[in-house]
Protein backbone atom coordinates (compact mmCIF):
# COMPACT_ATOMS: atom_id res chain seq x y z
CA UNK A 1 0.00 0.00 0.00
CA UNK A 2 1.30 3.39 -0.78
CA UNK A 3 0.39 6.86 0.25
CA UNK A 4 0.35 9.54 -2.41
CA UNK A 5 0.21 13.09 -1.19
CA UNK A 6 -0.57 15.92 -3.51
CA UNK A 7 -2.56 19.03 -3.01
CA UNK A 8 -5.68 19.76 -4.92
CA UNK A 9 -6.84 23.32 -4.71
CA UNK A 10 -9.41 25.33 -6.53
CA UNK A 11 -11.31 28.36 -5.34
CA UNK A 12 -13.10 28.45 -2.02
CA UNK A 13 -16.84 28.24 -1.73
CA UNK A 14 -19.76 28.58 0.53
CA UNK A 15 -22.19 25.72 0.83
CA UNK A 16 -24.87 25.62 -1.79
CA UNK A 17 -28.01 23.60 -1.60
CA UNK A 18 -27.91 20.46 -3.68
CA UNK A 19 -30.74 20.64 -6.14
CA UNK A 20 -32.09 18.02 -8.52
CA UNK A 21 -29.64 15.25 -9.37
CA UNK A 22 -28.92 13.41 -12.60
CA UNK A 23 -28.49 10.05 -14.26
CA UNK A 24 -27.06 8.81 -17.50
CA UNK A 25 -30.24 9.31 -19.47
CA UNK A 26 -31.01 12.41 -21.45
CA UNK A 27 -33.62 13.83 -19.12
CA UNK A 28 -31.47 13.44 -16.08
CA UNK A 29 -28.42 14.85 -17.78
CA UNK A 30 -30.49 17.98 -18.12
CA UNK A 31 -31.10 17.76 -14.39
CA UNK A 32 -27.38 17.49 -13.87
CA UNK A 33 -26.70 20.58 -15.91
CA UNK A 34 -29.46 22.39 -14.04
CA UNK A 35 -27.95 21.35 -10.74
CA UNK A 36 -24.58 22.75 -11.69
CA UNK A 37 -26.18 25.96 -12.86
CA UNK A 38 -28.33 26.24 -9.76
CA UNK A 39 -25.45 25.73 -7.38
CA UNK A 40 -23.12 28.06 -9.24
CA UNK A 41 -25.87 30.64 -9.33
CA UNK A 42 -26.15 30.47 -5.58
CA UNK A 43 -22.38 30.81 -5.25
CA UNK A 44 -21.90 34.05 -7.03
CA UNK A 45 -18.91 34.86 -4.83
CA UNK A 46 -17.15 31.55 -5.27
CA UNK A 47 -16.36 28.79 -7.70
CA UNK A 48 -17.05 25.87 -5.39
CA UNK A 49 -20.11 23.69 -5.45
CA UNK A 50 -21.51 20.43 -4.20
CA UNK A 51 -21.23 17.37 -6.44
CA UNK A 52 -24.31 16.17 -8.23
CA UNK A 53 -25.66 12.78 -7.21
CA UNK A 54 -24.23 11.18 -10.36
CA UNK A 55 -20.84 12.76 -9.70
CA UNK A 56 -20.84 11.40 -6.15
CA UNK A 57 -21.49 7.93 -7.51
CA UNK A 58 -18.68 8.26 -10.04
CA UNK A 59 -16.24 9.17 -7.26
CA UNK A 60 -17.46 6.20 -5.23
CA UNK A 61 -16.96 3.90 -8.22
CA UNK A 62 -13.42 5.18 -8.71
CA UNK A 63 -12.68 4.61 -5.03
CA UNK A 64 -13.94 1.04 -5.29
CA UNK A 65 -11.78 0.40 -8.37
CA UNK A 66 -8.73 1.67 -6.51
CA UNK A 67 -9.56 -0.48 -3.49
CA UNK A 68 -9.98 -3.53 -5.72
CA UNK A 69 -6.59 -2.97 -7.33
CA UNK A 70 -4.96 -2.56 -3.94
CA UNK A 71 -6.66 -5.60 -2.39
CA UNK A 72 -5.69 -7.77 -5.35
CA UNK A 73 -2.15 -6.52 -4.89
CA UNK A 74 -2.37 -7.79 -1.31
CA UNK A 75 -3.40 -11.21 -2.60
CA UNK A 76 -7.16 -11.04 -1.99
CA UNK A 77 -10.23 -11.09 -4.17
CA UNK A 78 -12.39 -7.97 -4.08
CA UNK A 79 -15.70 -7.14 -5.74
CA UNK A 80 -16.58 -3.54 -6.61
CA UNK A 81 -19.72 -2.22 -5.05
CA UNK A 82 -22.51 -2.14 -4.21
CA UNK A 83 -22.96 1.42 -5.41
CA UNK A 84 -26.02 3.65 -5.05
CA UNK A 85 -28.11 4.74 -8.01
CA UNK A 86 -29.06 8.39 -8.49
CA UNK A 87 -32.55 7.57 -7.28
CA UNK A 88 -31.09 6.02 -4.12
CA UNK A 89 -29.54 9.37 -3.24
CA UNK A 90 -32.71 11.39 -3.78
CA UNK A 91 -35.63 11.49 -1.38
CA UNK A 92 -35.48 11.71 2.38
CA UNK A 93 -35.10 14.92 4.32
CA UNK A 94 -37.77 16.99 6.07
CA UNK A 95 -40.12 17.18 3.07
CA UNK A 96 -40.20 15.63 -0.40
CA UNK A 97 -40.02 18.23 -3.16
CA UNK A 98 -39.67 16.03 -6.25
CA UNK A 99 -43.10 14.70 -7.31
CA UNK A 100 -41.60 12.64 -10.16
CA UNK A 101 -39.35 10.79 -7.73
CA UNK A 102 -42.25 10.38 -5.31
CA UNK A 103 -44.44 8.94 -8.07
CA UNK A 104 -41.76 6.38 -8.81
CA UNK A 105 -40.64 5.56 -5.29
CA UNK A 106 -43.17 6.84 -2.75
CA UNK A 107 -41.13 7.53 0.38
CA UNK A 108 -38.45 5.15 -0.86
CA UNK A 109 -39.51 2.03 1.04
CA UNK A 110 -38.62 -0.32 -1.82
CA UNK A 111 -35.31 1.43 -2.39
CA UNK A 112 -34.61 0.97 1.29
CA UNK A 113 -35.33 -2.74 1.03
CA UNK A 114 -32.99 -2.98 -1.96
CA UNK A 115 -30.26 -1.19 -0.02
CA UNK A 116 -30.64 -3.68 2.79
CA UNK A 117 -30.42 -6.62 0.39
CA UNK A 118 -27.35 -5.12 -1.27
CA UNK A 119 -25.68 -4.62 2.09
CA UNK A 120 -26.44 -8.16 3.21
CA UNK A 121 -25.38 -9.72 -0.10
CA UNK A 122 -22.11 -7.86 -0.60
CA UNK A 123 -19.94 -10.71 -1.97
CA UNK A 124 -16.95 -9.36 -0.08
CA UNK A 125 -18.62 -10.30 3.21
CA UNK A 126 -19.08 -13.95 2.26
CA UNK A 127 -15.59 -14.16 0.81
CA UNK A 128 -13.87 -12.62 3.80
CA UNK A 129 -15.91 -14.53 6.36
CA UNK A 130 -14.97 -17.75 4.55
CA UNK A 131 -11.27 -17.14 5.12
CA UNK A 132 -9.36 -18.64 8.04
CA UNK A 133 -9.24 -16.48 11.15
CA UNK A 134 -5.63 -15.53 10.40
CA UNK A 135 -6.37 -14.58 6.79
CA UNK A 136 -9.58 -12.78 7.78
CA UNK A 137 -7.61 -10.53 10.11
CA UNK A 138 -5.04 -9.98 7.38
CA UNK A 139 -7.85 -9.19 4.90
CA UNK A 140 -9.51 -6.79 7.29
CA UNK A 141 -6.21 -5.07 8.03
CA UNK A 142 -5.42 -4.71 4.34
CA UNK A 143 -8.87 -3.32 3.56
CA UNK A 144 -9.59 -1.17 6.59
CA UNK A 145 -6.28 -0.99 8.41
CA UNK A 146 -5.74 -1.71 12.04
CA UNK A 147 -4.62 -0.08 15.26
CA UNK A 148 -1.01 -0.97 14.47
CA UNK A 149 -1.13 1.40 11.52
CA UNK A 150 -1.98 4.29 13.85
CA UNK A 151 -5.24 6.13 13.99
CA UNK A 152 -6.32 9.59 12.92
CA UNK A 153 -8.82 11.40 15.11
CA UNK A 154 -11.35 14.03 14.07
CA UNK A 155 -13.51 16.00 16.47
CA UNK A 156 -17.15 16.20 15.44
CA UNK A 157 -18.99 19.55 15.47
CA UNK A 158 -21.66 18.22 17.85
CA UNK A 159 -19.12 16.69 20.20
CA UNK A 160 -17.39 13.36 20.32
CA UNK A 161 -14.60 12.16 18.09
CA UNK A 162 -14.20 9.67 15.26
CA UNK A 163 -11.12 7.61 14.52
CA UNK A 164 -9.91 6.00 11.35
CA UNK A 165 -6.69 4.19 10.41
CA UNK A 166 -3.82 6.00 8.72
CA UNK A 167 -3.03 3.20 6.35
CA UNK A 168 -5.14 0.69 4.41
CA UNK A 169 -6.30 0.01 0.89
CA UNK A 170 -9.32 2.22 1.61
CA UNK A 171 -7.02 4.99 2.82
CA UNK A 172 -4.81 4.59 -0.24
CA UNK A 173 -7.81 4.94 -2.51
CA UNK A 174 -9.08 8.07 -0.79
CA UNK A 175 -5.56 9.49 -0.71
CA UNK A 176 -5.24 9.10 -4.46
CA UNK A 177 -8.67 10.60 -5.05
CA UNK A 178 -8.68 13.49 -2.57
CA UNK A 179 -4.95 14.26 -2.63
CA UNK A 180 -4.36 14.21 1.13
CA UNK A 181 -6.28 11.64 3.12
CA UNK A 182 -5.52 13.13 6.51
CA UNK A 183 -6.82 16.55 5.49
CA UNK A 184 -9.80 14.94 3.76
CA UNK A 185 -10.74 12.96 6.84
CA UNK A 186 -10.78 16.10 8.98
CA UNK A 187 -12.86 18.25 6.64
CA UNK A 188 -15.24 15.43 5.69
CA UNK A 189 -16.07 14.73 9.32
CA UNK A 190 -16.85 18.41 9.84
CA UNK A 191 -18.68 19.17 6.61
CA UNK A 192 -20.98 16.15 6.83
CA UNK A 193 -22.01 16.68 10.43
CA UNK A 194 -23.43 20.19 10.33
CA UNK A 195 -27.16 19.89 9.66
CA UNK A 196 -27.99 19.39 13.30
CA UNK A 197 -26.34 22.72 14.11
CA UNK A 198 -28.97 24.74 12.22
CA UNK A 199 -31.98 22.58 11.30
CA UNK A 200 -33.60 22.56 14.77
CA UNK A 201 -33.68 26.39 14.77
CA UNK A 202 -34.70 26.58 11.13
CA UNK A 203 -37.86 24.53 11.61
CA UNK A 204 -38.91 26.92 14.40
CA UNK A 205 -38.40 30.01 12.21
CA UNK A 206 -41.71 31.83 11.73
CA UNK A 207 -41.21 31.92 7.96
CA UNK A 208 -40.80 28.16 7.90
CA UNK A 209 -43.70 27.58 10.30
CA UNK A 210 -45.98 29.68 8.09
CA UNK A 211 -44.86 27.81 4.98
CA UNK A 212 -45.66 24.51 6.69
CA UNK A 213 -49.14 25.85 7.50
CA UNK A 214 -49.67 26.66 3.82
CA UNK A 215 -48.45 23.17 2.90
CA UNK A 216 -50.83 21.64 5.45
CA UNK A 217 -53.76 23.56 3.97
CA UNK A 218 -52.82 22.33 0.51
CA UNK A 219 -52.68 18.75 1.77
CA UNK A 220 -56.06 19.12 3.46
CA UNK A 221 -57.56 20.32 0.19
CA UNK A 222 -56.09 17.23 -1.45
CA UNK A 223 -57.80 15.05 1.12
CA UNK A 224 -54.86 14.44 3.44
CA UNK A 225 -55.08 16.08 6.85
CA UNK A 226 -51.55 16.41 8.23
CA UNK A 227 -49.94 19.18 10.21
CA UNK A 228 -46.45 18.64 8.83
CA UNK A 229 -44.51 16.19 6.64
CA UNK A 230 -42.98 14.13 9.48
CA UNK A 231 -46.51 13.37 10.67
CA UNK A 232 -47.17 11.45 7.45
CA UNK A 233 -44.09 9.25 7.89
CA UNK A 234 -45.06 8.59 11.48
CA UNK A 235 -48.63 7.56 10.62
CA UNK A 236 -47.83 5.65 7.43
CA UNK A 237 -47.08 2.26 9.06
CA UNK A 238 -50.45 2.34 10.84
CA UNK A 239 -52.26 3.52 7.71
CA UNK A 240 -50.90 0.64 5.65
CA UNK A 241 -51.20 -2.04 8.33
CA UNK A 242 -53.14 -5.05 7.05
CA UNK A 243 -53.09 -3.90 3.43
CA UNK A 244 -51.64 -6.04 0.68
CA UNK A 245 -48.12 -5.13 -0.41
CA UNK A 246 -49.42 -3.49 -3.56
CA UNK A 247 -52.13 -1.49 -1.79
CA UNK A 248 -49.72 -0.39 0.92
CA UNK A 249 -47.26 0.81 -1.68
CA UNK A 250 -50.00 2.61 -3.60
CA UNK A 251 -51.02 4.41 -0.39
CA UNK A 252 -47.37 5.35 0.24
CA UNK A 253 -46.98 6.71 -3.29
CA UNK A 254 -50.24 8.68 -3.12
CA UNK A 255 -49.17 10.44 0.06
CA UNK A 256 -45.62 11.03 -1.13
CA UNK A 257 -46.80 12.58 -4.39
CA UNK A 258 -49.28 14.78 -2.52
CA UNK A 259 -46.56 15.88 -0.09
CA UNK A 260 -44.12 16.78 -2.87
CA UNK A 261 -46.77 18.43 -5.03
CA UNK A 262 -47.97 20.62 -2.16
CA UNK A 263 -44.38 21.44 -1.24
CA UNK A 264 -43.82 23.07 -4.63
CA UNK A 265 -47.35 24.45 -5.08
CA UNK A 266 -47.03 26.31 -1.78
CA UNK A 267 -44.01 28.34 -0.64
CA UNK A 268 -42.68 25.45 1.49
CA UNK A 269 -40.02 24.05 -0.86
CA UNK A 270 -38.69 27.44 -1.88
CA UNK A 271 -38.80 28.76 1.69
CA UNK A 272 -36.99 25.71 3.03
CA UNK A 273 -34.21 26.02 0.46
CA UNK A 274 -33.82 29.75 0.98
CA UNK A 275 -33.75 29.35 4.75
CA UNK A 276 -31.27 26.52 4.51
CA UNK A 277 -28.88 28.78 2.62
CA UNK A 278 -29.48 31.62 5.08
CA UNK A 279 -29.04 29.48 8.18
CA UNK A 280 -25.94 27.77 6.87
CA UNK A 281 -24.42 31.14 5.99
CA UNK A 282 -25.21 32.56 9.42
CA UNK A 283 -24.67 29.62 11.73
CA UNK A 284 -21.80 27.78 10.12
CA UNK A 285 -19.35 30.66 9.66
CA UNK A 286 -16.75 29.02 11.88
CA UNK A 287 -16.77 25.98 9.59
CA UNK A 288 -16.61 27.90 6.30
CA UNK A 289 -12.96 27.02 5.61
CA UNK A 290 -13.58 23.33 6.23
CA UNK A 291 -16.68 23.41 4.02
CA UNK A 292 -14.73 25.15 1.25
CA UNK A 293 -11.89 22.64 1.55
CA UNK A 294 -14.40 19.79 1.49
CA UNK A 295 -15.91 21.08 -1.75
CA UNK A 296 -12.47 21.71 -3.31
CA UNK A 297 -11.27 18.23 -2.48
CA UNK A 298 -14.44 16.59 -3.79
CA UNK A 299 -14.18 18.47 -7.09
CA UNK A 300 -10.54 17.43 -7.39
CA UNK A 301 -11.58 13.84 -6.63
CA UNK A 302 -14.20 14.06 -9.36
CA UNK A 303 -11.57 15.02 -11.94
CA UNK A 304 -9.40 12.11 -10.84
CA UNK A 305 -12.38 9.76 -10.81
CA UNK A 306 -13.10 10.66 -14.42
CA UNK A 307 -9.54 9.65 -15.33
CA UNK A 308 -9.69 6.46 -13.29
CA UNK A 309 -13.04 5.29 -14.61
CA UNK A 310 -12.63 6.71 -18.10
CA UNK A 311 -16.13 8.15 -17.89
CA UNK A 312 -18.02 11.23 -16.83
CA UNK A 313 -21.12 11.64 -14.72
CA UNK B 1 -40.47 9.76 18.85
CA UNK B 2 -42.06 7.06 20.88
CA UNK B 3 -39.18 6.78 23.26
CA UNK B 4 -39.80 7.58 26.88
CA UNK B 5 -36.97 9.66 28.23
CA UNK B 6 -37.57 8.56 31.78
CA UNK B 7 -36.99 5.01 30.68
CA UNK B 8 -33.75 5.98 29.05
CA UNK B 9 -32.62 7.71 32.20
CA UNK B 10 -33.47 4.65 34.25
CA UNK B 11 -31.51 2.39 31.97
CA UNK B 12 -28.63 4.81 32.00
CA UNK B 13 -28.44 4.90 35.76
CA UNK B 14 -28.83 1.16 35.99
CA UNK B 15 -25.95 0.70 33.60
CA UNK B 16 -23.72 3.02 35.53
CA UNK B 17 -24.41 0.98 38.62
CA UNK B 18 -22.92 -2.20 37.25
CA UNK B 19 -20.40 -1.10 34.69
CA UNK B 20 -17.07 0.39 35.59
CA UNK B 21 -16.42 3.12 33.05
CA UNK B 22 -13.37 2.37 31.00
CA UNK B 23 -10.75 4.95 30.27
CA UNK B 24 -10.57 6.06 26.68
CA UNK B 25 -7.39 4.04 26.11
CA UNK B 26 -8.82 0.91 27.72
CA UNK B 27 -11.99 1.26 25.74
CA UNK B 28 -10.06 1.53 22.50
CA UNK B 29 -7.92 -1.51 23.29
CA UNK B 30 -11.03 -3.55 24.04
CA UNK B 31 -12.75 -2.35 20.88
CA UNK B 32 -9.64 -3.16 18.83
CA UNK B 33 -9.96 -6.74 20.07
CA UNK B 34 -13.67 -6.79 19.23
CA UNK B 35 -12.95 -5.29 15.81
CA UNK B 36 -10.42 -7.97 14.93
CA UNK B 37 -12.85 -10.72 15.91
CA UNK B 38 -15.99 -9.24 14.37
CA UNK B 39 -17.50 -10.84 11.27
CA UNK B 40 -17.46 -8.68 8.17
CA UNK B 41 -20.80 -7.25 7.07
CA UNK B 42 -22.20 -6.64 10.54
CA UNK B 43 -23.00 -3.80 12.87
CA UNK B 44 -22.44 -4.60 16.57
CA UNK B 45 -23.62 -2.96 19.77
CA UNK B 46 -22.46 -3.47 23.35
CA UNK B 47 -23.99 -2.45 26.65
CA UNK B 48 -20.70 -1.30 28.12
CA UNK B 49 -18.10 1.11 26.91
CA UNK B 50 -15.14 -0.45 25.12
CA UNK B 51 -17.15 -2.94 23.06
CA UNK B 52 -17.84 -5.26 26.00
CA UNK B 53 -21.10 -6.78 27.28
CA UNK B 54 -22.30 -7.81 23.82
CA UNK B 55 -25.90 -6.90 22.97
CA UNK B 56 -26.19 -8.15 19.42
CA UNK B 57 -25.24 -7.76 15.80
CA UNK B 58 -27.12 -7.15 12.56
CA UNK B 59 -26.41 -7.23 8.83
CA UNK B 60 -29.77 -5.56 8.08
CA UNK B 61 -32.13 -3.03 9.63
CA UNK B 62 -33.86 -3.21 12.99
CA UNK B 63 -36.58 -0.59 13.51
CA UNK B 64 -37.19 -1.50 17.15
CA UNK B 65 -34.50 -2.81 19.46
CA UNK B 66 -37.13 -3.36 22.13
CA UNK B 67 -39.34 -5.88 20.31
CA UNK B 68 -38.75 -9.57 19.72
CA UNK B 69 -37.47 -9.43 16.14
CA UNK B 70 -34.21 -8.38 14.52
CA UNK B 71 -30.64 -8.44 15.69
CA UNK B 72 -31.44 -6.47 18.83
CA UNK B 73 -34.34 -7.41 21.08
CA UNK B 74 -36.10 -6.73 24.36
CA UNK B 75 -33.87 -5.02 26.87
CA UNK B 76 -31.31 -4.10 24.20
CA UNK B 77 -33.15 -0.84 23.58
CA UNK B 78 -31.66 2.21 25.28
CA UNK B 79 -28.69 0.22 26.57
CA UNK B 80 -25.87 0.58 24.04
CA UNK B 81 -22.71 2.09 25.46
CA UNK B 82 -20.50 1.38 22.45
CA UNK B 83 -21.02 0.37 18.81
CA UNK B 84 -18.90 -1.12 16.05
CA UNK B 85 -19.26 -1.04 12.24
CA UNK B 86 -17.61 -3.78 10.21
CA UNK B 87 -19.51 -3.57 6.95
CA UNK B 88 -17.63 -3.37 3.68
CA UNK B 89 -20.60 -2.44 1.49
CA UNK B 90 -19.75 1.26 1.74
CA UNK B 91 -22.92 2.03 3.66
CA UNK B 92 -23.17 3.85 6.96
CA UNK B 93 -25.16 2.65 9.95
CA UNK B 94 -27.67 5.24 11.12
CA UNK B 95 -28.71 4.80 14.76
CA UNK B 96 -31.87 6.40 16.11
CA UNK B 97 -33.20 7.65 19.39
CA UNK B 98 -36.71 6.50 18.44
CA UNK B 99 -38.31 3.45 16.90
CA UNK B 100 -40.39 2.77 13.81
CA UNK B 101 -39.92 2.54 10.07
CA UNK B 102 -40.53 6.26 9.65
CA UNK B 103 -36.96 6.55 10.93
CA UNK B 104 -37.81 9.86 12.57
CA UNK B 105 -36.37 11.79 15.45
CA UNK B 106 -32.73 12.26 16.34
CA UNK B 107 -30.06 10.14 14.73
CA UNK B 108 -26.34 9.85 14.25
CA UNK B 109 -24.19 7.71 11.97
CA UNK B 110 -21.12 5.55 12.06
CA UNK B 111 -19.58 5.15 8.61
CA UNK B 112 -17.37 2.57 7.00
CA UNK B 113 -13.76 2.75 8.18
CA UNK B 114 -14.77 4.59 11.35
CA UNK B 115 -14.42 1.27 13.21
CA UNK B 116 -16.28 1.94 16.42
CA UNK B 117 -17.51 4.46 18.95
CA UNK B 118 -15.82 2.99 22.01
CA UNK B 119 -17.46 5.43 24.42
CA UNK B 120 -20.80 6.84 23.34
CA UNK B 121 -21.04 9.41 26.11
CA UNK B 122 -19.65 12.38 24.18
CA UNK B 123 -21.82 11.69 21.13
CA UNK B 124 -25.23 13.26 20.61
CA UNK B 125 -28.12 12.61 18.28
CA UNK B 126 -29.14 15.33 15.82
CA UNK B 127 -31.91 16.13 18.30
CA UNK B 128 -29.32 17.02 20.93
CA UNK B 129 -29.96 14.03 23.20
CA UNK B 130 -27.01 11.88 24.23
CA UNK B 131 -26.50 8.70 22.24
CA UNK B 132 -25.24 6.66 25.17
CA UNK B 133 -27.95 4.33 26.52
CA UNK B 134 -30.45 5.79 24.06
CA UNK B 135 -30.21 3.86 20.77
CA UNK B 136 -33.54 2.22 19.94
CA UNK B 137 -33.24 1.35 16.23
CA UNK B 138 -30.80 1.32 13.34
CA UNK B 139 -30.63 0.99 9.57
CA UNK B 140 -27.99 0.79 6.83
CA UNK B 141 -27.98 3.84 4.57
CA UNK B 142 -25.87 5.50 1.92
CA UNK B 143 -23.67 7.97 3.75
CA UNK B 144 -25.28 11.07 2.24
CA UNK B 145 -28.47 10.22 4.13
CA UNK B 146 -26.69 10.98 7.40
CA UNK B 147 -26.63 14.76 7.03
CA UNK B 148 -29.64 15.62 4.91
CA UNK B 149 -32.22 18.33 5.60
CA UNK B 150 -33.89 18.44 2.18
CA UNK B 151 -34.11 15.97 -0.67
CA UNK B 152 -32.17 16.49 -3.89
Amino acid sequence: MRRAFSSACTAAAIVALTMAGCTANETDQSDSARQRQDTSAENTTSQGRELTDAEQILVQRAEELLVKKCMEGEGFKYWVGPLPTVDDLKGGGYVLTNADWAKEHGYGSRLEEQVQVAQRNDPNHAYANGLSQKDRVRYSTALEGGPSSGMLTAELPRGGAIQTPRDSCRVDAKDQLYGDFEAWFQVEKTATNLTALYAPDLVKDERFVNAVKDWSACMREAGHDYGDPPQIRERLPELTKGLSTEKAYAAEVELAVAEATCAVQTPLAATARALQTEYRDNKLKQYSEDIAAYQRMRLAALARAEDITGSTA
Amino acid sequence: MRKILATAATFGLASLGVIVPATSAQASVNCDYAWNNAALGYFYAYAAQGCTDYLGRSSGNDSDWGNSTGGFQGSDTNRAGSILHKGTSGMAVQVFNGTGTDWAGGHTCIKQSEYYMSILFPHSFTSGYQVSDAISSHRWVWASECDKFLDS
